[in-house]
């Protein structure tokens, strides 16, 4: 009689409904949406064939798709690190304006652009980090300071910070680019080409960049920091019991204060993505909404960041589906949010539901 | 500043305020009760849209607020039943309903009006 034969057998179901209620969520929302493309009076397959096509019909969209995920992924790791310590980080599009706000300044006007080894590339991204680490830590100190809920105090910032990007490219003496007539954008200079992310094979039809590698190297990373290290236990004792976790010695206000700068901390690095990786220049509302995207994705992944990689790709392609869509099939892009919040409400109201199966 | 605009200015201020105050008083009830409600954009979103249609398809503005008050009823329902009854995470559940009814009102504005917008 070995072992195995005598354990239960809700293990296993567990983990087969955890992965099944995500999939079957998504299903029905695609099913709603294929009864408002039918409502529409769009033809369905053709509306089905443009997204499959926006989806996966050339390279280049999914490539775009895969860039776009990878900010998504970005955003959401920081959600989850933070959401391990019971902090709940909805300023994702705030961190990654004032990440790109950093960037494009530091690769405009700092003289990086003729540096050798790579620098050009990585020093923008680094003060984008610690652009958004100081965004996420300002909240932080808030909550420990003045106990500020967290949730109020990110919204909020990330609402200064998405003006302070309207306003830096509104005016020649911040990041504005001269006005040779009057037709001139306001939106900063092009960044130089040293600055801007490489592709990852040389091909433009293929415009993959290489912020896919790094964040797969952030993401393992954390995921080994959440579950294998002694700062991945404080977080998540802070989390469960602040007091206790004081008793236990743990410093709550400085663990607080890392877990949103480090979620922080990542969002600028997804704003450093999207300018030097797509963009190359700063514009009013360059992050729409990829922030509030990356924080769905965070909050569907329920705490694992394989979660996080799963629902960021989803969000990813979807939204490439959705725009091919709208441009082939006239099916307005606005389906594609509804779908989106299909799943995240079918999967809320579900959590409940697995998570005391899961305790049973 | 001269005070003809000082007292536009204060008046102009007065007359946003007002869709503040009411969708704040209705937060304060919520969370009076313990509910965090963060679906109230989508709610206004909501109330607004069904306000504009319900006045443009009935001719009066009267009608359209009374239906704009009752187009949000399942609104709520849905952020009530999935935040009591099922006990979801409610910041989750009112994004996501943010989310939905955005894309809800636009899709449904296209609808209607996409012929006619101009």
């Amino acid at each position: 009689m070995t072992v195995e034969a005598t354990l239960p057998a809700a293990p296993r179901a567990r983990q087969r409904w955890s992965l099944l209620v995500p999939v079957a969520a998504v299903a029905a929302a695609a099913l709603v949406g294929i009864c408002l493309i039918a409502f529409t009076g769009v033809s369905i397959t053709a509306a089905v064939a443009a997204f499959a096509d926006g989806t996966f019909g050339t390279p280049y969209a999914i490539a775009a798709s895969i860039n776009r995920s990878v900010v998504f992924a970005l955003v959401g790791i920081g959600f989850v690190l933070a959401n391990r310590a019971n902090l709940t980080n909805v300023g994702g599009e705030g961190q990654i304006a004032v990440g790109g706000i950093a960037a494009t300044a530091v690769a405009l006007y700092s003289g990086v652009a003729n540096l050798p080894l790579g620098l050009p590339i990585i020093i923008p991204m680094l003060a984008a980090t610690a652009a958004g680490a100081f965004w996420g830590a300002i909240a932080g100190i808030l909550k420990v300071k003045a106990g500020t809920n967290e949730v109020i105090s990110t919204l909020l910032l990330s609402f200064i910070a998405i003006w302070m990007v309207y306003w830096s490219v509104q005016s020649e003496a911040l990041l504005r680019r001269p006005m040779t007539n009057s037709a001139t954008l306001p939106e900063s200079l092009e960044i130089p080409e040293s600055t801007q992310l490489p592709l990852l094979t040389d091909d433009y039809s293929f415009p993959l960049h290489i912020g896919l590698p790094i964040a797969i190297v952030i993401a393992i990373f954390v995921a080994i920091v959440l579950n294998r290290t002694t700062f991945g236990l404080k977080l998540r004792a802070v989390g469960l019991n602040p007091v206790a976790a004081l008793r236990a010695g743990i410093p709550y206000g400085r663990t607080v204060i890392a877990a949103l700068a480090i979620a922080g901390a990542l969002g600028g690095l997804a704003g450093a993505l999207m300018i030097q990786g797509e963009q190359y220049l700063l514009k009013d509302g360059f992050s729409s909404g990829y922030g509030f995207d990356g924080l769905v994705a965070g909050l569907l992944a329920r705490g694992s960041v394989a979660g996080v990689i799963a629902a960021s790709l989803l969000f990813g392609f979807l939204r490439s589906g959705g725009i091919n869509m709208e441009m082939v099939a006239g099916v307005p892009t606005a389906l594609v949010m509804v779908i989106q919040g299909l799943i995240v409400i079918t999967l809320a109201g579900a959590s409940f539901w697995l998570d005391r199966r899961a305790a049973r | 500043m001269t005070w003809e605009l000082f007292a536009v200015f204060i008046g102009s201020s007065i007359r946003l305020a007002t869709p503040l105050l009411l969708a704040g008083i209705g937060e304060l009830v919520s969370e009076r009760a313990g509910v965090l409600n963060m679906s109230l954009e989508g709610m206004m979103l909501t109330g607004a849209f069904a306000g504009a249609v319900g006045a443009w398809a009935t001719g009066n503005p009267l009608i359209g607020l009374v239906i704009a008050v009752v187009a949000v009823a399942p609104v709520a329902a849905v952020q009530a039943f999935l935040s009591v009854t099922l006990r979801a995470n409610q910041i989750v559940t009112g994004i996501g309903i943010n989310i939905l009814m955005l894309g809800a009102t636009t899709l449904a504005y296209r609808e209607i009006f996409g012929s006619r917008s101009r």
